[in-house]
Parts: C-alpha cells; structure tokens; sequence
C-alpha cells in the first residue's frame, strides 16, 4: 500500500461503524470527527501505524481505514478526499 | 398497482428481521466486516464516499403516494431530508446510519417497499417503460411481466450468485423508453398471430459498452421464463468468475458469438421445457389484474380555455403528453431544475406531490430511468391547477427532453468509485445553457453524464456524453457524440481529446453551433445531423485552435 503512496505526511481516515461518518485517527482519542486532530503521520511511521491501526479495528468500531495523502503544507492533495473531508449537501448545489 | 400478496410480506418481513439480526452481530462485534459486506450489500446497503447508502428499489418505476410519502418521512427522519432518483429506477438515500436501516426497512415493508437485489450479483430490479399503460398505440403493458419476472427471479437460489449483476428491462411499445439495448437481456411485447415477445442479450454500458443482440425473435407468453431461465444457466455455468471486467453477460456473448451463444441457449431451452411448467394464462391473468387503468371518466375531446400564462404554456408544450384515454395528460415532472442535483428531490417536495397525486391522479406515480417522474393520469381540466402546485414546489421545470434534462450519476460528490464529478458539470450546463435561451431552439437532445467508466449516467448512449477522468489528479471530461439507447441503440464515439472543467461547457456549446448551423431543419435530430455530417466538423470547430 505505501508504495503507491507518493506524500511525505499522512492522516488515517475511515467510516465510523455504526454512523457511517467520515473519521480521522488522533493519537489521544483514537477515532474523531475532527480532521484538525488527525495525527500526521510521516513516511517513516506508516509502517507502525499501519499495523496498529489494522490490530485494533475490530474494538475501534470503524470500517474501511485508508490513508489519506496530505501535502508539505498538511493540506489534502487528492480532490476525493478534499469532498470526502468537506461533507455535502443537496444544498451546496444550488446554482454551482 | 401491484399489491403484495401474503407470500410477498411474509418474505420482505422475514428478511428484515434476518438483516435486523445481523446488523447486531455486526455492530456486537460477532461480525467482521468482510463478514458483514456481502451480507449489507445482498440488502442494499453500501458505503460510499462520506457515508452509508441505502439503495431501495422501485420495481418498474411504480410508485404509490402513499409510499412516496413514506420516501419523504424516511428521508427526513433517518436521513438527510432528501433522496436521489437513479437510472434505473430506484432510489437511494445518501447519509442513514447502520444502527437505523433495521427501523428504515421495517418502514418501508409497511407500504411494500424494500432493498432486496439492489446490489449484488444477482437479477436486480426489473425495470420498465415508464409511459406503460398509458400509451394507445402499446401492444401490451409490459409491467405484469415485470412483476412476474421479479416473482420468480427474487431470491431464485440459482441466481443469487452470478458471475455478475444481471439487470433486465421490459417495453410494450415500438419506441424504447428504457434502453432495453444496453441491458443483459432486453425484453420487447410484439404482436405475431398472438401476443409473445422479441428476446434481446448481451447489452450493457461500463468500461466495455455493447449493444444487445436479438437472440430470438419470438418467445411465446407460456415460455418467457423458461426462456430467460435457458440464458441465465448458460450464463452461469459460462460466464467468467476470474475477472470482474469480463464477468458481465455482454463479454460471453460477445467472445462466443451471438449464433454460439443462441445455440446454447435453445438447446438448452428445449431440455427445460420438458422439465419446467409452463406459465399459465391464469396466473397471468391474475398478475395483470393489478394493472388495470384505475376508472378514468372517458370525456371526449377537451380544449378547456386556460389562462394566459407563458411559463405554464411552455410546460404543456413540453411536459405533457397524450394519454390513451381522452381528456386526460400524461405530466412529466422534472428533476433537473436549477436548484437540485439531476434526480434528486427533498422530503417537502415528495409530500407535495404525493398528495398531488392523490388529489389528482389516483395516487399513482412514476420514476423514469431518466431520473424524472410521471403522473399519469390528470384530468386535461385540472392541468392548470397542477401546474401551478408543481411550479410552487420547485418541481415544473419546462425541459423534458431538452438538454437540461440531463441523466447524471452522483460522481465524486457521492460516489467512492469515482474519477471526477459530475453533477457540477449537470448544473453549469443547466446555468449556462437557460441563460442563453438556447435549448429551445435546440430541440430534444440527451446529455448523459457519468463521473467513471462504471457508466452509471449512461455517457456512452448520450447524444452527448460526458465521461469524468482523473488526469494527474485533475478533472477531465472526454465527450463522446452520437451515443442512443432508443429502438436505434448506439454506442458515442469517442470525438478526441479530454477538457478540463473550465473547457467543457464551452466545448459543448461549440458542438451545439455546429449543430445549428449544419442541420438541414429544425426537425432533424442531433443524430441524424451528425450521420449525416460525421464527426469531422465538430472536431475542428473543437480542436482547430490548438
Ligand atoms: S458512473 Fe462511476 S462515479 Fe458515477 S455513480 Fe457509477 S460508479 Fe459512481
């Protein structure tokens, strides 16, 4: 998986289990609404959090963890994550 | 309208209180989720970009104003206060949460509604020509046989799992409201010495577009699923199970050849038909019973004086229709307005026009796989009346058919699978194109827009498609021309390099001039210009510049 990844920093997003709603991994409260307390991961810690991230999914109550590309600045590079983060609306359409 | 029967209720009843019970080994722990998915998707349930999304199915695109209005209470208490039309006629709901499926599916089982086979490689919903019934020059109304082939495909232990998804439509008239040609089988009503039908197979959109292939051009009443069942176990038994992109019906029929593969299938067909039943005219009889046209007054010929009204005139023009019995319309209802995504509509908008519907129509509606819908019967009297309640409601957009009637699938503001978005390129071309006044002057043209190769907004059989791409993490959309999924079905092809979003209402406006300026009269359709012309000037309009 990490080789595909081209970033230097990362955050770990997933699905909460029972809501369904867009989750970051923070170092204090395991899994947040709130990307702000994402904890960045670096290149070199992927490899760890990996492993503990895939160790506790069952007792964390997520589904679908993935890591999300972030650029040297911490903002997201890819588009679909930028949506996913935003959250959206049938509202946020009007006249586009 | 079909209502359940007893075997109907206990059988949605009792897969509600399956699903109820695995969602809570679920959420307990007791399940995986590579446990749990196949299980959640065998009910409709997926995971999309931001959330959950539950598919519900509308078989043939029939729905009751009472079950609209469960749609609106559902959407408003457990979801967003909104639902999505798709194109094939369900509809989905974007935001529940798993802790509330069980109490959503237990509400919808309350008006005859549910999520079975609208995932899954199994028959998924059966869908139909959304103008059924109502039409005088039909030869016959290809709904019964839906509801026949759902009866008989729903949890058919053979087909819960096929090499893939298998989605069937059925018409009753000449022309092809459903796109019965880009379907695994398509279905048509003919008249020989008695009533039987023309078999199609192997159509399909997605990364490797066909069109069907008449595979037998008369099927008698009595063998139809005996029929259908001869192609599903050749089907079964050859299509691929190694590679998702060519597990599809369309990829067997097309590397064996439609001779080889209608070989196999009639050879099969005449050992079936020493095994199987045949259907009987009473139970069909039974079947259609349910959709007989509810007691319209017959009026004759009406030409009610209505007042002066332009927007209401341009409306009449072009969403109504003439229904079979005098003195009555057909009114298409638009879900392509300025304010919404294409096909989607909220909970306010659903409890109005369900009780419109009610009041006005038998409390009958339609979903069409154009992602719009239908109110059948209304009374040529009280059009006005109607017009002005939809017009309230957001819902009296004049552009049935028009190139703001655009199909467009949920792309990247939904959908996990997604390479780019398309539903703001629906609204830019709906901003841009009123603003010009020009659709009128264009006449009916379809727009298709998807936002992957998955093909969901049907790009490849759009006059105009629009494919999304992701070109080094930017959104691109390739257009494609000539595409149809009408009686003359065809593929679009392909009419050169992408644009990035800020070229491609541009780039389709350009086409339009081409158009416009190329056609021989206003009567000649975009597709009978452009064989007539080929793609050549609309490549140098579009790319001479560069
Ligand atoms: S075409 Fe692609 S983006 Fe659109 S709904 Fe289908 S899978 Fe999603």
């Amino acid at each position: 998986m990490a080789k595909k990844l081209k970033a230097n920093i990362f955050v770990y997003s997933a699905n909460d289990l029972i809501s369904g709603d867009v989750v970051f991994y923070s170092e204090q409260n395991g899994w947040v609404r709130d990307f702000i307390s994402a904890k960045r991961i670096m290149k070199e810690e992927l490899e760890k959090f990996q492993e503990k991230v895939s160790a506790e999914l069952k007792q964390n109550n997520i589904i679908n963890p993935y890591l999300v590309e972030l650029d040297d600045d911490g903002k997201i590079t890819k588009l679909r994550e930028r949506i996913r983060f935003k959250g959206i609306n049938i509202k946020d359409f009007k006249n586009v | 309208m079909y209502r359940y029967d007893e075997f109907d209720s206990k059988l949605v009843i009792n897969r509600v209180k399956q699903f109820t019970k695995q969602i809570k080994r679920r959420i307990s722990g007791d399940l995986t989720e590579d446990e749990f998915k196949p299980l959640r998707l065998m009910n409709g349930l997926y995971l999309q970009l931001h959330a959950y999304m539950l598919r519900v199915a509308i078989p043939y695109g029939e729905l009751s104003s009472k079950q609209l209005k469960m749609l609106a209470y559902i959407s408003k208490k457990y979801d967003r206060g909104y639902g999505h039309f798709t194109t094939r006629q369900n509809i989905q709901f974007n935001w529940p949460k798993l802790i509330d499926i069980p109490k959503i599916l237990r509400n919808l089982a309350k008006v005859e509604m549910h999520a079975i086979q609208t995932s899954g490689n199994c028959i998924r919903n059966v869908t139909a020509d959304h103008l059924a019934g109502l039409l005088p020059e039909e030869i016959e109304d290809p709904r019964p046989w839906c509801e026949i082939i759902r009866k008989w495909s729903t949890f058919h232990p053979e087909f819960s799992f096929l090499p893939r998804k298998f989605k069937i439509a059925v018409i009753g008239c000449n022309e092809d409201r459903a796109g019965i040609l880009v379907h695994d089988i398509g279905i048509k009503i003919i008249k020989r010495k008695e009533i039987g039908f023309q078999i199609f197979v192997g159509g399909g959109q997605g990364r490797s577009p066909f069109i069907a292939k008449k595979i037998s051009d008369f099927v008698s009443k009595k063998n139809l699923l005996t029929y259908l069942e001869a192609i599903l176990n050749i089907y079964n038994s050859l299509g691929r199970r190694d590679n998702i992109y060519k597990a599809r019906i369309k990829i067997l029929v097309n590397e064996l050849g439609i001779e080889h593969f209608k070989k196999l299938v009639e050879d099969r067909f005449k050992l079936l038909k020493q095994k199987k039943t045949a259907l009987k005219g009473i139970e069909i009889d039974k079947i259609k019973n349910y959709f007989k046209l509810p007691s319209l007054e017959t009026v004759g010929k009406i030409n009610p004086e209505f007042p002066k009204n332009p927007n209401f005139e341009k409306w009449l023009k072009f969403n109504t229709l003439n229904h079979k019995v005098k003195g009555y319309k057909i009114v298409l209802v638009s879900l392509k307005s300025k304010n919404y995504p294409p096909g989607d509509m909220d909970y306010k908008q659903m409890i109005h026009l369900a009780e419109l519907a009610e009041k006005y129509s038998f409390g009958e509606i339609r979903v069409t796989h154009e992602q719009n819908l239908v109110i059948p019967h209304i009374k040529i009297t009280d059009l006005f009346e109607v017009w002005k309640i939809l017009d309230s409601i957001t819902l009296a957009t004049p552009n049935i058919g028009l190139l703001t009637d655009s199909i467009c699938c949920p792309g990247m503001d939904y959908c996990a699978l997604a390479t780019a978005r398309s539903i703001p390129i629906a609204q830019k071309i709906t901003n841009f194109f009123e603003a010009k006044k020009k659709q009128d002057e264009i006449g009916p043209l379809k727009i298709k827009i998807s936002g992957c190769i998955n093909a969901c907004g049907h790009h490849h059989v759009g006059n105009i498609g629009i494919l999304g791409l992701d070109k080094n993490g930017q959104e691109f959309y390739q257009i494609t021309l000539g595409g149809s999924s009408k009686e003359n079905a065809s593929i679009g092809k392909i009419i050169g390099s992408s644009f990035s979003s800020s070229e491609i209402i541009p780039a389709i406006d350009k086409i339009l001039d081409v158009y416009l300026e190329k056609r021989d009269n206003k009567n000649q359709t975009f597709i009978q210009t452009l064989e007539q012309i080929g793609l050549k000037p609309f490549q140098e309009a579009l790319y001479d510049n560069n």
